[in-house]
C-alpha cells in the first residue's frame, strides 16, 4: 500500500559472496513499503520479484 | 436628486474582465461543440484509467488509474478552481457518455422533490471520503478503476431516469467539491448587462432556444435550474456554457469578481434561494471544510495512534468502526461543539438576534475558504511533489503493452523538493485563513453593525482553531505512502 508519487528510492545489490546479494536501503519515511527487486539472470533471462515490507514505523 | 442614490457610471476599466474577450479563447466558449471537444481527451484519458487500474501493475506509483486520479486530477482540480473557475465540471466525462446515451433513452421522471436539496450529495461526499480511508483508494489502482466504473454507471442511472442535470445537481460529491470550492474562484458564468436581461421575452437562457413553429428545444437553457439574470455566484453552476450557447443577445460571458463575495451575499439565488436557509448547504460547507482536515489525518502518523488506541477502547480490531468513530468526531462532534460555542458567544456577547442554528448556518461560510486552503495544500503537494510521475508512469504503460515509444521509464523522475512545496503548502493555508477571516468580518459587519467586532471574534476563533490544526497536520510525519525501486 503506497502512495503515487512518493519518491522512490534505488539501490544496487553487491554480491558478498557467490550467491548472495546484499544491498543497503533506508526507509524515508513511516508506512508500507514495496521492494521491487530486478534481477538479469547468467542466461541473460530477466527476473523481476515484489517484496511486501509493511508497517515501517518511524524512528 | 441625493448624489448617493445616483448611480456610478461603469466606465470600461470598471467592468469586469471577461474570459469570453479573449480572442479564440471567446470563439471557443461560443461554439456550441466546445464542452464535447473539452470533454472527449478526459474521457479518452478516463478509459485509459480504467483499463490500466484493472489489468496494469498492481502497485499504485505504476498505474495510470492512481496516479493520475489521486495526484494529478485532484491537484489540478484544486488549481483551476483557485485560479479560474469550475472548468472540470464543464469538461466532465461522464456528462460526455450522459449525453450520448440520452440520444436514445429520454429520461421521463422528475427528481424526487424531497430530494432537492443536498443532502443526499452531503452523505456521498461524507462516504466517498470514508470510503478512501477504508480501502486505501489512493494504494490501489484495481478499486480506483471501479470508482470511476462506478461512477460512469451512477451517471447514467441517474440521468437515465430522471430529467436535467439531476446527478450533477444533487448527487455528484466530486461536483459538490467542486460548487464549494468555486465560491473562491476569480471567475463565473454571468450576464453583462441586466437591461438586456429585462427587456428579454424568450428567457432562452434557462428555458432553451426553441423551433418557433415546433416549440422543440434546439439548444438547452440550464439544466440546474439557475436563471441567469438571477443567478448569484457559482453555486451549483457547472460552467456548462449552455446558456451561453442559448442566450441569443450573446449577454453572458465569464466574468472575473472578487473571489468570495458571494459568501457574503444573502440575496436570494436562482436554484438555490437564500444560502443563510439552506441547513444542506450549510451542512455541505461543514463537510468541505471538517473534511479537508479528515482527509489530510488520515495520512498522517498520528492516525495510527489514534485507530489503535480506540481500537483497544471499543474491542474491535476491525478499521470500519474506527474509521466510522473517527468520522464522527471530526465531522459531527466537532462542528457541533465549536460552531455551537461561536454562535452561542455571539448571541450572548454581540446581541445578535438570531437563533443557534440560523447563527451557525449563516456564519459557517465564512469557513469555506480556510477548507479550501487545506485543501489546496494537501493535494497541491501531491500534485507537486508528484509532478513529473507521469511521465514514468506513461513509459512503463506503452512499455508493458510492447510499444517503448517514450523509452526506459525513467522512474527518478518524481516533482518538486518538499522543501519547496511545503513553503507553497504554509501560503495557501495563510490565504484560506485570511479569506475566513475576511468573510467572517464582512458577515459580522452585516449582523451586528454596531458591534461587529463582537461577532466577528467568536467565529475568527474557529478559523484560527482549525488553521492551527492544518499547519499541525501539514507538519506531521506522513504513513502508509511510499514505494520503494531498485534500479
Amino acid at each position: 500500500m503506497s502512495h503515487a508519487g512518493m519518491s522512490p528510492i534505488f539501490g544496487e545489490a553487491k554480491e558478498v559472496e557467490p550467491g548472495r546479494y546484499q544491498a543497503h536501503l533506508t526507509f524515508e519515511m513511516a508506512g508500507d513499503w514495496v521492494i521491487l527487486l530486478h534481477a538479469i539472470l547468467p542466461g541473460g533471462q530477466k527476473l523481476e520479484r515484489q517484496i511486501d515490507v509493511r508497517g515501517v514505523r518511524p524512528n | 436628486m441625493n448624489p448617493s442614490s445616483i448611480p456610478a457610471l461603469e466606465t470600461p476599466e470598471s467592468l469586469p474582465f471577461d474570459l469570453m474577450r479573449i480572442p479564440g479563447l471567446g470563439h471557443l466558449f461560443r461554439w456550441r461543440y466546445a464542452r464535447p471537444l473539452l470533454q472527449a481527451p478526459l474521457l479518452i484519458i478516463s478509459i485509459v484509467m480504467i483499463l490500466h487500474g484493472l489489468f496494469g501493475p498492481t502497485i499504485a506509483p505504476k498505474n495510470l488509474a492512481t496516479t493520475l486520479s489521486w495526484l494529478h486530477f485532484r491537484g489540478l482540480l484544486v488549481l483551476v478552481l483557485l485560479c479560474a473557475g469550475n472548468f472540470f465540471c464543464l469538461a466532465c466525462p461522464f456528462m460526455l457518455v450522459r449525453q450520448a446515451a440520452r440520444r436514445f433513452f429520454k429520461p421521463r421522471f422528475d427528481w424526487p422533490r424531497a430530494l432537492r436539496n443536498k443532502w443526499l450529495s452531503v452523505v456521498l461526499f461524507v462516504l466517498l471520503l470514508f470510503t478512501y480511508e477504508l480501502f486505501d483508494l489512493w494504494s490501489s489502482p484495481w478499486w480506483t478503476a471501479w470508482l470511476i466504473l462506478a461512477y460512469f454507471v451512477t451517471v447514467l442511472v441517474v440521468d437515465g431516469f430522471f430529467k436535467h442535470a439531476s446527478f450533477c445537481k444533487f448527487v455528484c460529491p466530486i461536483g459538490q467539491f467542486n460548487f464549494v470550492a468555486s465560491t473562491l474562484s476569480p471567475f463565473e458564468v454571468k450576464v453583462r448587462n441586466q437591461d438586456v436581461c429585462t427587456s428579454c421575452h424568450t428567457l432562452d437562457c434557462i428555458r432553451g432556444r426553441r423551433e418557433p413553429v415546433s416549440d422543440l428545444v434546439v439548444i438547452r437553457g440550464c439544466e440546474l435550474a439557475l436563471f441567469q439574470p438571477r443567478k448569484v455566484g457559482n453555486m451549483d453552476c457547472t460552467f456548462c456554457l449552455d446558456c451561453v450557447h442559448a442566450c441569443p443577445h450573446d449577454n453572458i460571458g465569464v466574468l472575473s469578481r472578487l473571489p468570495g463575495t458571494e459568501l457574503l451575499t444573502d440575496s436570494i439565488r436562482s436554484g438555490i434561494g437564500y444560502f443563510s436557509r439552506r441547513k444542506d448547504l450549510a451542512a455541505l460547507a461543514i463537510v468541505f471544510t471538517f473534511g479537508a482536515l479528515v482527509n489530510a489525518f488520515g495520512m498522517v502518523s498520528p492516525v495510527y495512534a489514534v485507530e489503535s488506541w480506540l481500537g483497544r477502547m471499543l474491542h474491535v480490531s476491525h478499521e470500519a468502526p474506527v474509521l466510522g468513530t473517527i468520522f464522527t468526531f471530526f465531522l459531527i462532534l466537532e462542528p457541533v461543539l465549536l460552531l455551537g460555542m461561536a454562535a452561542w458567544v455571539t448571541r450572548a456577547w454581540a446581541g445578535s438576534q438570531r437563533a443557534l442554528l440560523p447563527l451557525i448556518v449563516r456564519y459557517t461560510y465564512g469557513l469555506v475558504p480556510m477548507g479550501f486552503g487545506m485543501w489546496l495544500a494537501h493535494y497541491g503537494f501531491h500534485f507537486l511533489t508528484g509532478l513529473y510521475t507521469i511521465m514514468p508512469v506513461t513509459q512503463s504503460a506503452l512499455a508493458s503493452l510492447g510499444w517503448p515509444l517514450l523509452g526506459e521509464p525513467r522512474w527518478a523522475l518524481t516533482g518538486l523538493p518538499e522543501n519547496i512545496v511545503r513553503v507553497i503548502e504554509i501560503g495557501f493555508l495563510l490565504l484560506g485563513f485570511a479569506g475566513s477571516l475576511a468573510v467572517t468580518y464582512g458577515l459580522a459587519e452585516d449582523d451586528s453593525p454596531h458591534k461587529p467586532m463582537r461577532a466577528f471574534i467568536p467565529w475568527a476563533t474557529v478559523g484560527l482553531v482549525l488553521w492551527v490544526a492544518s499547519v499541525w497536520l501539514i507538519f506531521q510525519p506522513m504513513e502508509m505512502r511510499a514505494t520503494l525501486m531498485s534500479g
